[in-house]
């Protein structure tokens, strides 16, 4: 039988664990809230906890149908390694997207601590070179570029979201 | 009186240059974001809501709608000039229309790519004007079984229009249901899932959710192995059509829009669904199929007026039944709530006048896209000439503001990120995101009017299948869930009495 996740065993076998994972971690969860709870219910209804509980179910039940899917995959297909090499291109082609996470997650710090129309700059002038770079190279044009645009960006959120919107971000 | 009620908004807006200006300022926009490969209609409308904040609830409504039907036409740009699809409902629309801009035809193709949207839309307006009503006044006799039945039924339906397999999609969208749930229950104040966290409490809130998962988690997949995009330089060559091509097409539009506006109206179909059934009736229907995919102007107009007509129908289970019938009508939906405005047969007891200003904004939209689409075809290929890197930074800083501003907190931003993370996680493991954003909507209406139902019957489950249109949206969600389950054992069965049979030969 093909693999439901697009036709790969290691895909469909990644799917059914991640499935689980987030049935246990929701389990957990549930059973704290349910300890905190000590509330009745009325007559006939199921509770607060029935339809989580539900759905906590299917997600255990197709996690695990997956997951000996993807091993079922594996038995007729065979097992192939995925070359170190073919790892570290995995691992580099991700960089962009964890560092591009990782400024984001900064951004509320940034912008208590610097106003926001100082983060945003800083935070586009650093993006954009970083950008410019992956895709032409280092050079003194991509910088004036970051810096130009960098300094729009601060000052089109300071304009729309700041002074016309009148939104109260960080100053 | 519905006329007249429109005829009375129409002149309300017309009068009012704020008001015109707001919908060109949501058309430009539209245009330009929808014309940015990597940038879906969806995304345009998730990182302009929250610019509609501080605006009143019918002025925020229009700008949106504004953004909404002209990103349709915008995505259509990027696929007619590079064979990009700006939006996935433009899928269809490169496979005639770059051959067309290859042939140095591009003006051409942008015409009539913009004329069939324009007559599409227009067809979908009506469909809406005319059986919004009809099934909102049917849907005022739903009690909460219907209601809880009609939620499983989105939930399953998008699950079943998704890509790959209907289970997993569904297992998602039941994902989806659990995160809706977060925070304190209404019947008995119980904390569920908050972790006796306060950030939790008041539960997930679904702009940051949407922002995240649709604006951010599209940003994060764009930049795996990003290499700038391509450069291709297209020739606009002469835009203006004899009227005789456009006019001897009228039969294309015409089935392209009611084949979109059918399709865009059943929930979750959405608009590529009615894009590749407009493409392949239109070549079953034509003289010349050999023709499709080489530049035929038919294989272009047929999925832009489904596209732009599915519009309409997937506004109708919208405005009748408070169901999303797509993402960007659940992102729409969400708009509406944030301004206190709660879709469904209600709205139309309750609001009339909404209603209108409704069908009157989509009205305006269609026009101005018109119009201002047809002013900006020789500008469309500087759009297509804007860097990626410069729009995915500047969309992060939406995000985070759009995220921040909806109740000025950070935390909302935090959960921004995290859907921005989850949407891209699940890109990666091919999982469908829209089904956790539908779970995430559906999910407390289900939930509502399930235990409603439980607590009138005393807990009997019979209360379901009692009342007819529960009984049988129930069963169609059976059948949905469980026809990969068939399909799988029926080959099992055939292959088996096919091997007996030649075992026998």
């Amino acid at each position: 039988m093909t693999p439901p996740i697009d036709g790969s065993a290691r895909k469909t076998l990644a799917v059914g664990l991640f499935f689980l994972l987030l049935a246990g971690i929701g389990w957990l969860v549930l059973r704290q809230s349910r300890n905190m709870y000590s509330g009745m219910s009325m007559p006939g209804d199921p509770g607060p906890f029935f339809l989580i509980g539900l759905c906590l179910w299917v997600l255990v039940i197709a996690g695990g149908l997956l997951f000996v899917l993807g091993l079922w995959g594996f038995r007729e297909h065979g097992v192939t390694f995925t070359p170190t090499y073919r790892l570290v291109e995995i691992a580099r082609a991700w960089t962009l997207s964890i560092a591009f996470v990782a400024s984001l997650l900064l951004m509320p710090t940034a912008m208590r601590t610097l106003g926001t129309t100082f983060a945003v700059a800083l935070f586009s002038m650093v993006w954009i070179y970083g950008l410019l770079t992956v895709v032409r190279g280092h050079a003194l044009r991509h910088v004036v570029e970051a810096l130009l645009f960098g300094a729009g960006a601060a000052l089109f959120v300071n304009l729309i979201f700041v002074r016309l919107l009148t939104l109260p971000l960080p100053a | 009186m519905l006329l007249s009620s429109f005829a009375d908004v129409l002149i309300g807006f017309i009068s009012s240059p704020m008001m015109l200006g707001l919908v060109a300022l949501g058309t430009v926009l539209g245009l330009v974001l929808g014309a940015i490969p990597g940038i879906s209609s969806t995304m345009a409308l998730a990182i302009l809501m929250p610019v509609t904040f501080t605006m009143e609830p019918g002025v925020a409504i229009l700008f949106l709608i504004a953004v909404f039907m002209s990103s349709v036409y915008g995505g259509s740009i990027s696929a007619i000039l590079m064979k990009l699809p700006g939006t996935p409902a433009s899928i269809f629309t490169q496979v005639d229309g770059y051959p067309m801009a290859q042939k140095g035809k591009a003006g051409h193709a942008l015409n009539f790519a913009l004329v069939a949207s324009t007559v599409g839309g227009m067809v979908g307006l009506a469909m809406l004007v005319l059986l919004a009503p009809v099934l909102a006044g049917f849907a005022t006799n739903f009690r909460s079984p219907e209601f809880a039945a009609v939620a499983l039924f989105g939930i399953v339906m998008l699950s079943f229009a998704s890509n790959g397999s209907t289970l997993v999609a569904s297992v998602v969208g039941f994902i989806g249901v659990v995160l809706g749930m977060i925070g304190f229950d209404a019947l008995t104040d119980a904390q569920r899932m908050t972790l006796n966290t306060p950030v939790l409490q008041s539960g997930l809130n679904l702009i940051p959710v949407i922002i995240g998962l649709f604006g951010l988690g599209e940003i994060l997949q764009n930049l795996v192995g990003f290499g700038g995009t391509p450069k291709v330089r297209p020739q606009i060559g002469k835009v203006l059509l004899p009227l005789h091509e456009l006019t001897s097409r009228w039969k294309v539009m015409l089935r392209g829009s009611v084949i979109g506006t059918f399709i865009g109206a059943i929930p979750a179909a959405g608009s590529a669904v009615a894009v590749s059934i407009a493409y392949a009736q239109e070549r079953r229907l034509s003289k010349e199929p050999e023709k499709f995919g080489t530049g035929h102007p038919d294989g272009l107009v047929a999925p832009e007026a489904a596209n732009s007509a599915s519009v309409g129908g997937s506004l109708i289970p919208l405005i009748a039944l408070g169901v999303p019938g797509d993402t960007i009508t659940a992102v729409l939906m969400g708009a509406l709530m944030v301004h206190g405005l709660t879709p469904g047969p209600l709205l139309f007891a309750n609001n009339p006048t909404f209603v209108s200003w409704i069908y009157v904004s989509v009205f305006l939209a269609l026009i101005f896209t018109l119009v201002l689409g047809l002013g900006m075809i020789r500008a469309a290929v500087l759009v297509t000439k804007i860097p990626p890197q410069l729009m995915y930074v500047f969309i992060a800083v939406f995000c985070v503001i759009g995220a921040f501003a909806i109740r000025n907190d950070m935390n909302d931003v935090y959960v921004m990120i995290a859907f921005g993370v989850v949407g891209f996680v699940f890109s990666r493991l091919s999982l469908p995101v829209t089904p956790l954003a539908f779970g995430l909507i559906l999910g407390p209406i289900l939930e509502e009017n399930l235990r409603r139902s439980l607590m009138i019957s005393r807990g009997s489950w019979s209360i379901f299948l009692e009342r007819p249109i529960s009984a049988v949206l129930i069963a169609i969600c059976v059948v949905l869930i469980s026809l990969p389950l068939l399909k799988w054992a029926w080959v099992r069965l055939r292959g088996g009495s096919e091997a007996s049979t030649n075992k026998a030969t």
